[in-house]
């Protein structure tokens, strides 16, 4: 059994077991290079791309702060919706809101919980305020 | 071992094994020298250009956009390449609006490489591709673009074709402006658009119902010496008529006025501080007021005998005269350049314009300077002035840049006197000629001004007026000051041809109070209503 394998077949086995590995190791290499320039065009490529996308993204920004100017709405509204510009009067402010659940109205007050049910005697009295204004 | 013996054969072997081998590491080798060594077009590839865009964009107080710059493109021509150098002439002038004649000369020029145009748009780069001529080539630029542009375009200012600013607050800004991403860096501004618009659109009112030459208007916050709004009119913008008035001027920064009555806060402030007056002092008002051989009259007839108060409240020429008197031109004087009237305004806006005085400083240089005549200042650096009266009497900078904390500086004038002074100007506005400007809920103090204009020969001018109104809101916790200007407004029939400020500056000063203050968030005092929650409407925090 041990003479059917002489010294020069082993070393035969092993100088093509070396030059496959070599080989293969060329060919692992030249794989890892080859997918290493893809991934770097690729990434290249998204970088323009995103660089593409911000710079639209400023241009739109900018577009959107011309479109919004109170200046161009108000221009459009008049022309096309016939609004005009009417002094306003504030009668109060959001700051004196109470707060959602805190029992408090305006000032500090407390605030009573309005009842769904009509009071009869308000209702006619309003009613019968009601007609009187009426007549006269 | 004999040496000279012939290799055997699997001495062969081996040898052309070991060469497979040096020729597969030597690949390798190579390889890896190529990658590490000669990696250059690696690197070209990777290359990322520079953002072509250099400036930082300019925001207002609450991040709307007011400067940007956009990428654009240069064009640029190899003229050698042009078989038909007239016709591209025309063609690339129709495409791009470039002078024809301009591009016959370059074209017909040894120049090997020429500028076509700069910074044209996209529409104009399709036009010019879809003329298919050989030889040209677009070069990434960048165009600063101003989207709210109009009334803020004086005050943001431009910048030339290289991305330095050349006027405006682009120029005063330029260090921080410079170097920065547009969408990433900002400039936060002091300005309010919102209440620019406001301010804008109603100055664009008065000065199209009264003809002025011109008009303008700032707001400024009396603690923080943040400008909030700045106007100027005519503003250059397309379709709004010049009347000969230079429309590119930022006229509230860089030219001085007479400014007229509006002046008679620094007067009455001098002389409370010098302790010459109080409010209930009371002074005789003649026809005319003599100062050697000059005459001082009043606009409108005054009763025989008026306080201090109602001098300032009816602003009598002829009673303030007798109050700057009594403290005389070397305390006024000083006192002026201790508000830093005499001086020129220093801000983050490089237009300034320094005060014109007179050298003679007498007697009566001393009366017509106590109501505004004989002396030229910047409407701004009256606002600042007037603010410094009010904000409890300290030293105040003006910025255009986002600065919401408190900035007074060292004490100027006696608190006290503040304190007087704003009672005094509420006094102008509920029972004196400042009433139009009496906003209900707002509580607004003022002083109102129609100065005299003077002709191209130094004289004073018959007629054309300069109105002003200088108000200040709420005036029992000043936070915000406003002042307009009208140069040289003219009567109408609702005013009964007059022109004076109660008629013209005075209305147009309420409106704008009426629609800003909301926007500021200031809270109305409203009338206690029956059977209702008393509400106590409280102002956001002014300064004591």
């Amino acid at each position: 059994m041990a003479r059917s394998f002489s010294r020069g077949t082993v070393l035969t086995v092993v100088n093509f077991a070396f030059v496959a590995l070599s080989g293969m190791v060329c060919l692992g290499l030249y794989h890892v290079a080859e997918q290493t320039r893809v991934a770097k065009d690729q990434l290249h490529h998204i970088n323009h791309q995103i660089a593409r996308e911000q710079n639209e993204m400023t241009v739109l920004q900018a577009e959107w702060a011309r479109v919004a100017d109170p200046a161009r709405i108000q221009r459009l509204a008049q022309a096309y919706l016939g609004l005009t510009n009417k002094p306003t009067v504030e009668l109060s402010s959001l700051t004196l809101l109470p707060k959602r659940d805190s029992g408090e109205g305006p000032g500090g007050a407390k605030l009573r919980t309005a009842s769904a049910r009509e009071n009869s005697a308000t209702a006619n009295s309003n009613f019968r305020l009601a007609s009187v204004r009426m007549r006269n | 071992m004999d040496v000279s013996a012939p290799p055997t054969i699997i001495q062969r072997r081996i040898a052309i094994a070991a060469l497979i081998c040096v020729m597969a590491f030597a690949v390798i080798g190579f390889r890896l020298f190529d990658i590490m060594i000669l990696s250059g077009g690696y690197v070209r590839r990777n290359y990322v250009a520079p953002p072509i865009t250099t400036r930082a964009d300019m925001l207002d107080r609450n991040g709307e956009l007011l400067a940007r710059d956009l990428p654009v493109h240069d064009l640029y021509a190899q003229p050698r390449f042009l078989a038909h150098k007239r016709r591209a002439a025309r063609e690339l002038a129709k495409a791009t609006g470039a002078g024809v004649k301009r591009l016959d000369r370059i074209f017909a020029s040894h120049h090997r490489y020429v500028l076509v145009e700069r910074q044209i748009s996209p529409d104009a780069q399709a036009r010019v591709m879809s003329l298919g001529l050989p030889g040209l080539e677009f070069q990434p630029s960048y165009k600063r673009y101003y989207p709210k542009g109009g009334s803020t375009q004086i005050v943001l200012g431009y910048t030339d074709g290289n991305g330095h600013g050349i006027s405006g607050l682009e120029l005063g800004l330029n260090k921080m402006l410079e170097g920065g991403i547009p969408g990433k860096d900002g400039v936060r501004l002091s300005l309010d658009m919102r209440v620019q618009y406001a301010l804008a659109q109603e100055i664009e009112a008065a000065r199209k119902e009264f003809t002025a030459r011109a008009a303008g208007g700032i707001v400024i916050n009396v603690d923080t010496g943040e400008v909030l709004a700045l106007v100027n009119l005519p503003d250059g913008a397309p379709g709004v008529p010049n009347d000969g008035a230079n429309p590119y001027r930022d006229r509230m920064a860089d030219s001085d006025y007479e400014l007229g009555s509006v002046f008679k806060i620094f007067s009455f402030a001098m002389a409370l501080s010098e302790h010459t007056i109080t409010p209930d002092t009371k002074f005789p008002i003649p026809k005319a007021f003599r100062i050697g051989r000059y005459y001082i009259h009043d606009a409108d007839p005054m009763p025989p005998v008026m306080t201090a108060r109602d001098i300032l409240a009816q602003s009598s020429n002829v009673g303030t005269s007798q109050i700057v008197l009594r403290s005389g031109g070397v305390k006024q004087k000083a006192f002026l350049t201790k508000l830093g009237l005499l001086s020129a305004l220093k801000s983050q806006l490089p237009e300034t314009a320094r005060p014109l005085y007179p050298t003679d400083w007498g007697q009566i240089e001393t009366a017509t300077i106590g109501f505004g005549q004989g002396i030229s200042i910047t409407p701004m650096s009256y606002a600042r002035a007037a603010a410094e009266v009010v904000n409890g009497g300290r030293a105040l900078n003006l910025t255009f840049l986002r600065h919401p904390e408190d900035a007074r500086g060292k004490q100027l004038i006696p608190r006290s006197v503040s304190l007087e002074m704003r009672s005094l100007l509420r006094n102008v506005v509920v029972n004196g000629t400042g009433k139009s400007a009496n906003i209900p809920g707002y509580d607004v103090g003022g002083k109102t001004g129609s100065a005299q204009v003077a002709g191209p020969d130094g004289r004073y001018l018959h007629g054309p007026l300069r109105t002003s109104f200088c108000g200040i809101f709420p005036i029992d916790h000043p936070r915000y000051l406003l002042f307009v200007l009208l140069d040289q407004p003219h009567g109408t029939k609702k005013t009964f041809g007059l022109n004076l400020s109660d008629f013209t500056a005075v209305p147009m000063a309420g409106r704008i109070i009426a629609r800003i203050a909301p926007l500021l968030g200031l809270v109305p005092k409203l009338p206690p209503a029956p059977d209702a929650v008393e509400t106590t409407a409280q102002g956001a925090q002014g300064n004591p």
